[in-house]
């Protein structure tokens, strides 16, 4: 044989031979598998620490990360570009909410089921993994419930009933499922609360070390008075408690016992979230900061029951590009509180302004209010960040020609601390908060007026808020609608921007509030001063609402997806 | 090598003839340039009788006197010559591409056209280098039938054409490249003069061999090799005027502003601003815009587009080479040089970069075919590329840097187009400082940046041009492929083995460096100037590098087999080959392997049947499914071979050729080994600026001044154990008829392709309770039809030549299955309407007063409309105008029918030839709106006013600034038919006479002017209407300034000259 056939029979041998070698198998290494993951107790109770990550656990959420709060959607605020390129806002104030693009109604669905999946997938491996003594699978569960039915409580409040599952579904099982009923949803959630707070509430371990460790106790630790003579878990502070499983489960007997959900309102639904609220107070753990004006701002408190753990902000994301205006330095002053909103606020002398002997002087608006005014606002003539803020036609800080400014010359204090502004890094917290104590006290007010009426309870705890902001007490002798009337207006204003007023007013189904002329202040610089109108903002801002938005609609797609098994809600 | 075996069957044939004959002699000459033609087959009519001619162009055949010889040569039209009484002749042949001879380069192998069944168009190197472009994919477009393309941008180094075989069948749609039987990326940046030919593979039967691969198409590119002969030094060098095609017209200050004014009226008369609004302008602001006579600090009046980039620049290619050989070796070398500038103007700048993008080529050449022994040849495929683009780094601070490159230009020539004339001051006369004096002038008074005016996010292009840095790229790659072929006649005869092995190495690398510079704000007032943002930092930031590579080798090895037993043909190849290239990164490598298989047969070159099939497999898939078999069938008939159809003495040639088969595509969007289940550990960190915490973020407790960051561990990957590639089953059958003395050719052939098996996520379809991505799988399906018609006509009379080369095609896709909802609307659904079809408001006329929108169903599109805005069609009928209105409207994003002519005329040395391209049935949705930055264009004029209610061209005008606008979203009024014809390409040339050369030695010089993109005609508005097509099917109307076609579409003016030693 000549050379190039020996070489031409080698090459075929050499070929032949190599095939033996899985040529093809090339895929990435070593992945990590479902067995890997749930064999590891290390692996897998960081798999359970991912399901963390689904709640809704900041102020600005709608659209691009941070911008859009739920209190644009009522009296609370506007976006000023709510109309423009950001439809984060206007797609829900013009009840759009089957567009796509609503992020608080299909993107929430979305997010809590993946959430929801994440915790079943969990739970159905408890068992199998082989844990060790420096985890507690108790408590992982524990997580893992409460997790579970602070997702569905979001689904709840929003859609009512929905699907309901304990185990997440394979590839092969059938998802087009019918929506279990609103009561159903409201005992799954129930059930899987009561499961969570009797594992916190009795759960105690010996670490390793010999310490007792009590998660109960022990993961509030920053809060701990006097602060334990040994460390054992602040690096856990943030993880639900039993506060944090009894909180959520008032705020869900309250929507149950609202008028949305208790239309005959019955009085023994009320009082079921006054004993839920009764259970806070007395446990004895929380008391109110006595500093209104820096409630987000703390790195641990008393009136934190659950709070979003998270380090100092700096300048950038929502306060650059949504909190704070061009004006200041930032990029987009895109959170723009409502005249409706500032009007809610009495006098310091406790009346209201419109109220006879209010002393409010229209031409001096800014005067003599409710501290919390100037804890939550920022407003034409204030001194802020060393200059005074012009809101006045032609002003530095009024600019309506650009869509990134304000349209109602507010902007909101207590989302911007005053050391950010443009060309500085400084940062402090600006806490998201879960749930406070202060929340705890009206909603057992609350639900006690509505259950007992004006008894003196509800002033105890009301006044407890008022005081604290400094307030003078609620005069005596209200009736039951004078005492809610006066309890919805404490919450807006003690609430302010904290992702609260919109779920109260649709609960309380207060569509007169919803659907209110939403105002602005017009100011004019004056050679003395200035002069202040109250007007109405453009048609833009306005809200188109109707009853059927009480209850969002189920995602449009979801409806489609479905082959006539997915039902929508009613009106929708 | 092709032509060798070729010759040897010819030679062998010749031996089996003989009679008493003449013995004729003569010479062979191209009709064009009277050079000897080597290796021309020279054959009687009727026998198999043949022989070649010699390298001085020179025959010596046995042939009876009356009959016919026929001339056939690669790249020629073939020619019958009847033998007269003489015994010399004299021939000469022209160009074309109707020669059945011609060996055509196939999968893994040639085939002679006659011979084929297939669906395959080639052209030709010559063809190629008429269209001075510096990216190859670029010539294709017009010329070759089946061939759908886009060219987006014009941005130097990045403006090859988007290529798609017989249309869209799948959304991943790329067909395979083959560059000298191995297969690459790509082929845009080979030297357009090193290309010898291009084959395109459409149909079952000529891509079945790919198998996996095949489904999309193969374009198959074969490099210039030597020829025997003395040796030939080449030379060409072109110099080229490079433009843009078309730009939108901006309008100047006052006209602007005039409209701007309208715009802010409209929203002050229907209440859509706040209360307290005032105008940008005051009717004393419009009429100093109108004179003129403003301060230009004050009252800009600024084309920002002319402002920074020039009307022209300069492109030059230059290549030598070499080429020659005798029996033993032969040997083509080249050496190719390409320098692309760009728009932009130049600009001093602090730091000492460029600020005009460029692109420079280097490629080398060293093809050489050894004759080892009698029955051995090697055959070496050396080449080697450097690339270096260049650009400003513009306005992209993320991303690797080829997308930087590609998004910075973006993001800066977006900047540009946003601003209306009365937006910023600019004054050329302060830029290129001297002196500290003027630099100051120049870093203040040309960096005004007014964010209340224009929106956010509105950087001082010149600003980012000229400080915020600059980024570079190298592309270096070698590819080699050594080819040894043995005959093994002593085995059997007609068999041979063939063994190639590749090796291509790629080498990336590249540096940016950032700068910051600072935005003045201006007070008019007192005409001051503050810095509002940032500040200069004109040392630029320490700069970044990457540096990133990987290695390819493919192996393939077989046995030909060639055999003539009496009228019966048959050939075999059969071989195996595995390729293996690397990931760029810490990425698997990428493998395939296979083999594949081709039997073919023919009795008397009359009826023909041939095999093509593969069983080849990929990495990507689980184990139990790696591997599949790809089958093909097809035949033929040439009808012209019975006796019956002799008399019909027009037609030369007829053949009906059809053929069957399923073939793979298993490249899914970059997404690998979909059939993993994986976990991932660890997680990112929340960034300090807040907002919702990312999903697979690490978990934060603990003390909020001093985080615990707890990693997770997530479910990264849902995989599916059963996925597989997509399939397509596609049938063709074809025609090819040759008529008037070779002068006429037609072929038509009909194709349709099921694809299925589309791989697909269910993100659509799968109910939101299942809570995370259910994992990829095969259950997509398209459908794809059409007819391709080609007509070749070439005429030599004299010292005339001239004829046409003319083509249509036409494809149409349809979604038969994909990912949407079960129940979704009609009007909405995807299937039964084309991949890319536009979706969006049918126009139903313009809303005309408040009480008609009062009365109409109400509209939830944007923000509340006004009289003038656009009115569209309910319907679903509800009552209300949302989302779930829109219908399809207009067509897809690439065209349904595309076409090409290519007359040409030559007389003597002289020759034209002029490319007409075009297509239709194509919308494209960019339209010119100011994307929050008030920017205006001239057709707004034609705005809707009470005047003008009826027969306006746009709606009402609205301020850019007031975004949500009902009217500009995707609607039936402003989508644009992206229809276009196109001067594509025109090419004028001159042979100088040889009787000048042959004192000095040359033997030929050709100088030549060619145009390319030079005219378009189109309805299309603004934009060149390729370069507008959106990638983006979204409901917003896409903006001009999106980055994607934020590069105009250039057209080039060349000269050049070619000059042979």
């Amino acid at each position: 044989m000549t050379f190039p056939i020996k070489l031409f029979i080698f090459t075929i041998f050499v070929i032949l031979t190599s095939c033996k070698k899985e040529f093809l198998q090339r895929d990435p290494g070593a992945p990590i598998t479902s067995d890997n993951v749930f064999s590891d107790p290390v692996l897998a109770s960081r798999f359970a620490d991912n399901a963390f990550n689904y709640t809704l656990d900041d102020f600005g959420r709608m659209s691009q990360g941070y911008k859009g709060t739920t209190g644009q959607f009522c009296d609370e605020a506007i976006a000023s570009a709510a109309a423009d390129s950001y439809p984060f806002v206007s797609v829900i104030t013009t009840g759009k909410l089957l567009d796509p693009t609503a992020t608080d109604v299909a993107g929430v669905y979305t997010r809590m089921y993946q959430g929801i999946r994440n915790v079943n997938v969990m739970l159905s491996k408890m068992d199998s993994v082989p844990w060790t003594s420096l985890q507690n699978p108790n408590l992982i569960k524990a997580q893992m419930l409460f997790l579970r039915s602070m997702y569905y409580f979001e689904l709840v409040k929003r859609f009512g009933g929905v699907v309901l599952l304990d185990k997440a579904p394979g590839l092969a099982d059938n998802i087009d499922l019918p929506r279990n009923t609103y009561d159903e949803t409201v005992n799954f959630i129930m059930k899987d609360l009561d499961e969570a707070e009797k594992i916190f509430t009795t759960e105690v371990f010996t670490l390793p070390s010999g310490l007792v460790y009590s998660p109960d106790v022990d993961w509030n630790e920053l809060t701990l008075v006097p602060p334990p003579a040994q460390a054992k878990s602040s690096s856990n502070y943030g993880r639900p408690t039993t506060g944090g499983v009894r909180a959520l489960r008032l705020r869900l007997l309250m929507l149950d016992a609202s008028p949305l959900r208790n239309p005959a309102g019955t009085a023994a639904k009320w009082r079921k979230a006054a004993d839920a609220a009764k259970v806070i107070i007395n446990s004895n753990r929380y008391s109110l900061l006595p500093n209104y004006s820096a409630l987000l701002n703390q790195s641990s408190s008393f009136e934190y029951i659950m709070i979003k753990v998270r380090g100092p902000r700096s300048f950038g994301g929502i306060l650059s590009d949504f909190i704070v205006p061009p004006s200041s330095g930032g990029a987009q002053g895109l959170l723009n509180p409502t005249q409706n909103h500032v009007d809610l606020y009495e006098m310091n002398n406790g009346k209201a302004i419109n109220e006879p002997g209010s002393g409010y002087n229209p031409q001096d608006p800014y005067k003599n209010r409710d501290p919390r005014f100037y804890s939550n606002l920022i407003y034409n003539d204030l001194t802020w960040q060393t200059r005074k803020i012009q809101m006045y036609d032609g002003g530095t800080d009024y600019q309506p020609a650009a869509a990134s400014t304000t349209r109602t010359r507010y902007y909101c204090r207590k989302l911007w601390p005053e050391i950010y502004k443009g060309g500085t890094t400084q940062g402090v917290l600006m806490n998201f908060i879960f749930f406070r104590y202060g929340e705890v006290l009206l909603n057992y007010a609350e639900a006690l007026n509505e259950a007992d009426g004006p008894i003196s309870d509800v002033y105890t705890y009301v006044n407890q808020i008022r005081k604290r902001a400094g307030m003078p007490d609620l005069p005596t002798g209200l009736t039951k609608d004078q005492m809610r009337a006066r309890i919805h207006n404490e919450r807006a204003v003690e609430f302010a921007f904290e992702e609260i007023r919109w779920w109260d007013l649709l609960r309380w189904k207060d569509a007169e509030t919803i659907k209110a002329t939403v105002n602005a202040m017009n100011v004019v610089k004056t050679a003395t001063g200035f002069t202040y109108n109250v007007v109405p903002l453009p048609a833009l801002y306005q809200r188109d609402f109707t009853p059927r938005m009480f209850i969002y609609p189920i995602p449009r797609a979801e409806i489609d997806k479905s082959n006539g098994i997915m039902k929508q809600n009613d009106g929708w | 090598m092709n032509n060798c075996l070729f010759c040897f069957c010819l030679l062998s044939a010749s031996f089996s003839a003989f009679s008493q004959q003449n013995r004729i002699t003569g010479k062979i000459r191209s009709a064009e340039d009277s050079t000897l033609l080597n290796g021309v087959s020279v054959s009687v009519k009727g026998t198999r009788v043949g022989v070649t001619s010699d390298k001085d162009g020179a025959f010596n055949i046995n042939a009876k006197g009356g009959s016919t010889l026929v001339f056939s040569y690669i790249g020629y039209n073939d020619r019958e010559v009847k033998v007269g009484s003489g015994n010399y002749m004299s021939v000469r042949l022209s160009a074309g591409n109707n020669n059945l001879n011609t060996v055509v380069v196939i999968g893994y192998g040639t085939q002679k056209k006659k011979e084929q069944t297939a669906a395959i168009s080639t052209i030709s190197g010559k063809d190629i280098v008429k269209s001075p472009v510096s990216d190859a994919t670029n010539s294709l477009v017009g010329r070759v039938p089946g061939l759908f393309s886009q060219q987006r941008s014009g941005l130097p180094g990045d403006n090859g054409a988007d290529i798609f075989i017989r249309g869209r069948a799948s959304t991943n749609s790329a067909a395979l490249i083959i560059v000298d039987g191995v297969e690459r990326q790509g082929f845009g940046d080979i030297d357009p003069n090193e290309i010898e030919a291009i084959s395109i593979l459409k149909d079952a039967s000529s891509t079945a061999l790919f198998g996996i691969k095949g489904a999309n198409g193969v374009i198959i590119v074969t490099t210039k090799g030597g020829k025997v002969g003395k040796a030939k030094v080449s030379y060409s060098g072109n110099l080229s005027q490079v433009r843009s095609t078309e730009l939108p017209q901006f309008l100047d200050a006052y006209r602007s502003a005039f409209l701007h004014n309208e715009a802010e009226e409209n929203l002050i008369k229907y209440n859509l601003v706040p209360p307290g609004y005032k105008k940008l302008f005051t009717p004393e602001d419009l009429e100093t815009f109108k004179n003129k006579t403003g301060d230009p600090l004050l009252y800009p009046d600024i084309n920002w587009y002319k402002a920074l980039t020039r009307p022209s620049w300069n492109k030059t290619q230059h290549n030598l080479n070499f080429t020659g050989g005798s029996r033993m070796t032969k040997y083509f070398v080249s050496v190719g040089y390409l320098f692309e500038d760009g728009m932009f103007k130049e600009f001093k700048t602090p730091s000492g970069y460029k600020t005009t993008p460029t692109y420079t080529r280097y490629n080398f050449r060293s093809n050489l075919d050894f004759t080892i022994t009698k029955t051995t040849t090697l055959s070496l495929r050396l080449a080697g590329r450097l690339e270096n683009r260049y650009s400003p780094v513009g306005n992209q601070t993320q991303g690797n840097l080829f997308n930087r490159q590609r998004g910075g230009i973006g993001g800066l020539v977006s900047r540009i187009t946003a601003i209306p004339a009365w937006g910023l001051p600019f004054f050329p006369e302060y830029t290129n400082p001297t002196t500290p004096e003027m630099k100051q002038l120049d870093e203040t008074y040309n960096q005004v940046e007014d964010i209340g005016k224009l929106g956010v996010n509105t950087f001082n292009p010149y600003g980012l041009l000229k400080r915020a840095g600059y980024v570079t790229t190298d592309n270096n790659a070698i590819e080699s492929v050594f080819v040894l072929d043995q005959k093994l006649d002593q085995l059997l005869k007609g068999l041979s083995a063939k063994v190639t092995f590749a090796y291509d190495a790629y080498i990336s690398g590249g540096r940016v460096q950032t700068g910051s510079f600072a935005g003045y704000e201006l007070n008019r007032a007192t005409k001051a100037l503050t810095v509002s943002r940032g500040s200069f930092e004109d040392a630029l930031n320490a700069p970044g590098t990457f540096r990133s590579g990987y290695i390819k080798t493919n192996l393939q090895a077989g046995l030909n087999y060639n055999k003539q037993m009496g009228d019966h043909n048959i050939t075999a190849v059969f071989l195996g080959q595995r390729e293996l290239r690397g990931a760029e990164g810490a990425q698997a490598p990428f493998a395939n392997e296979g083999v594949v298989l081709r039997m073919t047969y023919n009795y008397k070159s009359k009826y023909f049947f041939e095999i093509n099939g593969s069983y080849n497999g990929s990495e990507n898939y689980p184990k139990t499914e790696r591997y599949g078999l790809f089958p093909a069938v097809s035949g033929g008939w040439t009808v012209t071979e019975e006796k019956f159809m002799k008399n019909i003495r027009f037609l030369n040639y007829m053949k009906i050729r059809g053929s069957y088969g399923l073939i793979g595509y298993g490249n899914v969007g970059g997404t690998r080994f979909l059939f993993l289940d994986e976990y991932s550990n660890g997680g990112g960190t929340t960034g300090t600026g807040g907002g919702l915490t990312p999903i697979n973020n690490q978990a934060q407790f603990g003390n909020p001044l001093s985080l615990n960051n707890n990693p997770v561990v997530w479910h990264s990957k849902a995989g599916n154990p059963l996925v597989t590639w997509e399939k397509s089953i596609k049938r063709n059958i074809g025609f090819e008829t040759n008529s008037f003395n070779n002068r006429l050719s037609v072929n038509v052939d009909l194709f349709d392709e099921k694809r299925y098996d589309i791989l697909l996520p269910k993100n659509n379809s799968a109910p939101a309770v299942y809570g995370e991505t259910q994992p990829f799988s095969n259950y997509g399906e398209n459908s794809n039809k059409g007819y391709e018609v080609e007509v070749n006509y070439h005429e030599t009379k004299g010292n005339w030549k001239y004829g046409f080369n003319a083509q249509i095609t036409h494809a149409e896709n349809k979604v038969v299955r994909t990912d949407e909802p079960l129940n979704l609307a009609a009007n909405l659904k995807n299937t039964g309407y084309a991949i890319g079809q536009f979706r969006g408001y049918q126009f139903i006329g313009f809303y005309q007063s408040l009480d008609e929108i009062n009365k109409s169903p109400q509209s939830r599109v944007g923000t509340q409309v006004i009289p003038g805005d656009l009115k569209y069609q309910d319907t679903n009928g509800d009552g209300i105008i949302d989302d779930q209105d829109r219908v399809a409207i207009g067509n897809a994003d690439i065209p349904q029918n595309v076409f090409g002519i290519e007359p040409n005329v030559g007389w003597k040395g002289f020759n034209v030839s002029v490319l007409l391209q075009g297509a239709n049935n194509v919308s494209a949705n960019v339209q010119f709106d100011g994307n929050g930055r008030n920017q205006y264009y001239e057709q707004m004029f034609d705005r809707w006013t009470p005047d003008n209610p009826l027969n306006a061209k746009w709606p009402v005008m609205r301020t850019g600034s007031t975004g949500g606008n009902p009217s500009y979203v995707t609607n039936s009024f402003l989508l644009q038919n992206a229809a276009y014809v196109k001067l594509r390409n025109i090419e004028l040339s001159y042979m100088l006479p040889k009787v000048l050369l042959k004192k000095i030695r040359i033997e030929s010089v050709r100088i030549y002017f060619n145009g390319q993109n030079l005219k378009t005609w189109t309805k299309f508005v603004g934009l060149d209407p390729e370069n507008a097509i959106s990638s983006s099917l979204g409901t917003d109307v896409g903006f001009l300034n999106n980055p994607v076609f934020s590069y105009p579409v250039t057209k080039i003016y060349n000269v050049g000259l070619n000059i042979q030693f």
